[in-house]
């Protein structure tokens, strides 16, 4: 993997450790330790999601500033697709 | 008086929200009235939770509900 997609994948890691502690507290909401761990994985979701939009550019348009997305290539623009965006 | 007993969870007053460190001090997996023909769900009450990198590869953040179902017991 390259550093952007190590980087990427922390994020999705973040990302979805985060969802699946909203899952549970939807139904342990009295749970104080599981809430300190979803803010935990808030704080770090959002440093990661800043970090790699630094250096690789937005991810989603929320983030976006002015049209990044619009800079070349697009994913179709480069040989094995998505890899090399 | 708020009666516990309404609250969807047993022992529990549904305004105890955030009040309680750990729900296995007071729940059980079914509830103590459990009625007949009627099926439920069994509460979690593990909390143990990987790390997320571990979390994201096998599909849960719970080590209790990481069930991959290979089925390797149909196979032939």
């Amino acid at each position: 993997m390259t550093p952007r997609e190590v980087l990427m994948r922390k994020v999705a890691a973040a990302d979805f450790a985060l969802f699946d502690l909203h899952l549970y507290l939807d139904t342990h909401a009295f749970d104080r330790q599981a809430m300190e761990i979803f803010e935990r994985y808030r704080t770090k979701a959002e440093m990661l999601r800043r970090e790699y939009e630094e250096s690789y550019g937005p991810i989603s348009l929320g983030t976006a500033a002015g049209a990044e997305w619009l800079k070349d290539p697009w994913p179709w623009d480069t040989e094995g697709s998505y890899r090399n965006v | 008086m708020m009666d516990s007993s309404k609250s969807c969870y047993p022992g529990l007053n549904r305004y105890d929200t955030y009040d309680r460190v750990s729900p296995s001090h007071i729940m059980t997996p079914l509830p103590d009235d459990a009625t007949v023909t009627m099926a439920y769900v069994p509460f979690q009450l593990d909390t143990e939770i990987y790390d997320d990198m571990k979390a994201l590869e096998e599909g849960t953040l719970f080590p209790i509900l990481n069930k991959p179902f290979l089925g390797s017991g149909m196979r032939r």
